[in-house]
């Protein structure tokens, strides 16, 4: 098998997430260094340090996993479903509260595990299996009961922290695996109806004040300059001053005086765009885009329904999560606090994102070459 | 497996079209837009502060300092975008100034420029700006700036001329402030400051201009002099009011030149005021006698500002025109028998007093106005409105030419010629100094006039400019702005009845030397001699020289509704006393 592997691996897949992450921890050095950087000071923040080991121990994780089969996590369907279930039930009793909302569980002082983040990969690996079962059909209404059922548990759960933000990636990521699993265009126009009406009606009477203001705001965020437009401000003047071809790395001064908020984190693009500009930051939507394109591609190419599923659902994860938290700094897309994978500082994030994609490079490695 | 393959594909452009969106909206904001946010970014970590430069002083020529510029301490609050900063800021401020929070909060909601800190309170005290600066780190948005403030050490002395300074542009609009604005004024400095969210400075300054302190003036007047002329003008006004000689004694000016240069040794204007309160209406009615007429309780000042009749004063100006001209010489005698007519117009002397043959010398000592008229009525009133204009008292040159205050805050001597028709008898009233009103600053140039031999001195009293660093940027020298060739025989024939004149005072005794001068007892208000409610004495004048000799100081002392002239030489005598250090 070995041989093959290597031969089938995915060279051009590997080194454009190898450049974006490497990307994402400068950028998140740039961001989290108080006064100039040096070479100096950024090995002495503690912040770039930590998620250069992360990128570093993802990185090596994601080819490690790449290795094995990813066939053997579709008979580990139940216990991923169980424990990831579990995990975010426990997070509604022991989490530490943020924001109003409950999203963490602290494991030592170094790594605060958020379990919406694992729940994610959790669903894209358990619904592909679900999906993948043998004489599965979506012909039917009845058809998708099992898979919505299936989705709905976890992401009510994490509805109810409340991340409104995730449990929507689940939307997104259910809509786009259960798309390519042949759902019927009736049925999706019939759902995407439902879920419209079933998000207004959400928002009159389910969300909670602080996120419906949040959820509108970003339309006009000089209604509250100082408080819930503050960031949307800061971060739409830190990108439109990066103007054409940006302030130059580490030398964005919304960045580095710190007006920017949570610029390390979900603002991460906002230095992006100050920093390098509108030349640098459609470079780098390119490559990231051209990341999602090259896992969708490995989908077309997978060697079965299980493996396609996979990557098309970590696929429509990340284009979700870029169009939302870039839209967001942009203000074109509501602020949700939903980080950019692989760029974003934060542990439980890099590793989901780490995990899905080394499961799309096992995919491709594991691919069947009889399809040339 | 076709169909899903298409499906994917589908789901692939779907990413190139989120992918078109993003580069859209970033090309409209940062390529379209990016000036503007460029702008807002540089507002937001700019601060703009300004040092605001000390105004220059004014020192006196023997050195007191007239005008001061103190730091006074304003408190002021930068826009901080953070409600929770800016809330702690206001509670923990209004804490220290005993403020309400809310005053504050309409005051940060009023200020439009937001680059700069918007004004919470100003002239704090010095304690105040201790614990303020004590607690700094508790209010995050908080800019303490000193503004140099206008200060008058020497409160009433030479108040009217030195002027006003506005408080809020912090232009000079009155005064020497006004006139010299653009020497006293300084340049401001100005820095640009980056700052973090916090409002904490973070680097040095970009952009950093010091503030230059303005330059200072030095005048000419001396204060010692001008102390004594107010102190002995001031004693002299409220002894005449006491001892009911004269019960509308509140007014008067004195002006004393340096007839050799135009130098203003002193110019004393009463009442006057702590130039501190100029507008401060409290200040007035608190520290001048409540009895104070309000006629007398004025800002004008009464040297520069202020026409009157100015009587026998002017006898001279006849005197040095019946000479030159030839309408009478040294020796010629007129008879003064107390009354007569010239002209059709009825003239007395003083107290219808007979003083016989009199020359010009005897005329001049006995102040006779059937003499004078005489003369004038020969000369006839083209001669002597052009001798009155040979001595630098013409309508058209304000104050003979004196310009270290701005012409508009001038006044001018009234041509009784203008809007009448004229009839011989006024040409006679002429002169003996009536009908046509003239400033004692006019009289101090002439009587120099007279003093030096016919120099038409400009009257000056900024001596000199420097800049902060006590270095001269300008000096001023005399000028001459005109020169009469006048007779040296006719020059001394005046001079010798002047000289007389002042020998008869009580007041001009045992002086180590002669001294020259002339009195005037100016009528003004002709009707009002017949409704006694409204009576008013005669403005009392004195203009000399001392010594005689070789006259080193020309004196005009006017006392307004206080009498006779002679009561006047009771403040020459001080002035003379204290400038050659005669007091006991």
């Amino acid at each position: 098998m070995g041989k093959k592997l290597l031969k089938n691996y995915d060279y051009v897949l590997l080194l454009t997430i190898v450049l974006i992450a490497v990307f994402g921890v400068l950028m998140v050095g740039s961001s989290s260094v108080s006064g100039e950087v040096t070479v100096s000071s950024l090995f002495s923040s503690r912040t770039f340090l930590k998620q250069l080991i992360w990128a570093l121990g993802g990185l090596a994780g994601m080819v490690l996993l790449s290795f094995i089969d990813y066939s053997e996590w579709q008979r580990l369907k139940l216990p991923i479903y169980l424990f990831s279930l579990a995990l975010l039930i426990l997070v509604i009793f022991k989490g530490t509260s943020a924001g109003g909302a409950q999203r963490w569980i602290a494991i030592g002082s170094f790594f605060n595990l958020q379990p919406s983040e694992l729940a994610k990969i959790a669903i894209i690996i358990t619904l592909s299996a679900t999906m993948a079962k043998e004489g599965r059909s979506l012909e039917k209404w009845t058809g998708l009961i099992v898979p919505i059922l299936h989705v709905a548990v976890p992401m009510l759960v994490i509805f109810m922290q409340p991340d409104l933000g995730t449990s929507l990636i689940f939307v997104a990521i259910t809509g786009s695996i259960l798309f390519v699993a042949g759902m019927r265009w009736l049925h999706l126009a019939v759902m995407g109806a439902g879920g419209l009406i079933a998000s207004v009606l959400a928002f009159l009477f389910v969300l909670k004040p602080y996120q419906k203001t949040r959820l509108i705001i970003f339309r006009d965020p000089w209604q509250d300059p100082f408080n819930d437009g503050w960031q949307i401000i800061q971060s739409k003047v830190a990108i439109g001053s990066g103007q054409f071809s940006g302030r130059g790395l580490f030398k964005g001064t919304q960045t580095q005086l710190d007006f920017l908020p949570a610029k390390n984190t979900d603002f991460i693009f906002s230095v992006i765009g100050e920093e390098l500009g509108f030349l640098g930051a459609s470079i780098f939507l390119v490559i990231y885009v051209f990341l999602i394109w090259q896992i969708l591609k490995v989908a077309m190419e997978a060697k079965d329904a299980f493996g396609r599923y996979l990557c098309v659902g970590v696929a429509a994860m990340l284009s979700f999560q870029l169009l939302v938290n870039v839209g967001m700094t942009i203000s074109i897309m509501p602020v949700t606090g939903l980080p950019l994978p692989l760029v974003s500082y934060g542990g439980s994030s890099f590793l989901t994102t780490m995990i899905s994609l080394g499961l799309v490079l096992s995919v491709a490695a594991h691919k069947d070459t009889s399809i040339f | 497996m076709k169909m899903t393959l298409w499906r994917i594909t589908l789901l692939r452009i779907l990413a190139l079209i989120i992918l078109a969106v993003l580069i859209y909206n970033l090309f409209q904001i940062q390529v379209i837009e990016g000036e503007e946010w460029a702008n807002v970014a540089d507002n937001n970590r700019f601060r703009h502060l300004v040092e605001l430069a000390p105004r220059g002083r004014i020192y006196s020529a023997d050195g007191v300092e007239l005008a001061a510029s103190v730091p006074t301490y304003v408190v002021a609050l930068a826009d901080v975008q953070n409600k929770d900063r800016r809330e702690q800021t206001i509670t923990k401020l209004a804490e220290f100034l005993q403020m309400e929070p809310e005053i504050i909060r309409d005051k940060l909601k009023k200020h439009r420029r937001k680059f700069e800190p918007a004004v919470i309170a100003t002239n704090v005290d010095f304690e105040t700006i201790l614990q303020l600066e004590e607690y700094q780190h508790l209010m995050p948005s908080l800019v303490i700036q000193v503004v140099p403030q206008r200060y008058y050490p020497e409160k009433d002395l030479l108040a009217n001329p030195l002027g006003r300074v506005n408080e809020i542009d912090r232009r000079g609009v009155e005064g020497l402030e006004r006139k010299w604005d653009e020497y006293l004024q300084g340049a401001d400095g100005f820095s640009v400051v980056q700052v973090n969210v916090d409002n904490r400075p973070v680097g040095d300054a970009a952009n950093s201009t010091p503030a230059v302190p303005g330059n200072n003036l030095h005048l000419t007047i001396d204060t010692k002099l001008q102390k004594a002329a107010q102190d002995s003008l001031h004693r002299v006004l409220e002894k005449l009011r006491t001892e009911k000689k004269s019960k509308d004694a509140w007014a008067g000016a004195v002006v004393v030149l340096d007839p050799n240069t135009g130098k203003i040794l002193a110019l004393v204007t009463e009442p006057t005021f702590d130039n501190n309160h100029r507008y401060d209406k409290a200040w007035w009615k608190d520290n001048l006698p409540a009895e104070m007429p309000d006629w007398a309780k004025k800002l004008t000042d009464r040297t520069y500002q202020y026409r009157r009749t100015v009587g026998s004063t002017f006898k001279m100006v006849v005197g040095m025109a019946g000479l030159e001209t030839g309408a009478i010489t040294a020796t010629e005698k007129i008879y003064a028998g107390g009354r007569t007519r010239i002209n059709n117009q009825p003239v007395n002397d003083y107290g219808f007093a007979v003083h016989g043959n009199v020359d010009m010398r005897r005329a001049l000592a006995v102040s006779s106005n059937i003499y004078f008229g005489t003369v004038g009525a020969r000369l006839g009133s083209e001669k002597i409105y052009e001798y009155i204009e040979k001595f630098g008292m013409s309508r058209e040159q304000k104050n003979a030419g004196f310009d270290d205050i701005a012409l508009d805050e001038q006044s001018s001597s009234l041509d009784y010629r203008l809007g009448r028709t004229w009839v011989g008898g006024n040409t006679v009233q002429i002169s003996y100094g009536q009908l046509n009103e003239f400033t004692a600053l006019q009289l101090g140039n002439y009587v120099s006039m007279l003093a030096n031999g016919g120099i038409h001195y400009k009257p000056y009293m900024v001596e000199k400019i420097s800049d902060y660093t006590g270095k001269t940027v300008e000096y001023f020298e005399p000028e001459i702005l005109d020169q009469q060739n006048f007779k040296p025989e006719n020059l001394k024939v005046i001079r010798e009845g002047m000289q007389q004149s002042a020998a008869r005072s009580q007041y001009l005794k045992n002086l180590p030397f002669a001294v020259a001068g002339k009195t005037g007892s100016a009528e003004h208000d002709r009707s009002s001699r017949k409704n006694l409610e409204r009576w008013r004495d005669t403005h009392s004048w004195w203009v000399g020289y001392a010594p005689y000799d070789n006259p080193e100081i020309a004196i005009v002392v006017f006392m307004e509704y206080a009498g006779a002239g002679s009561r006047s030489i009771e403040v020459a005598r001080d002035i003379i006393d204290c400038y050659f250090g005669l007091e006991e």
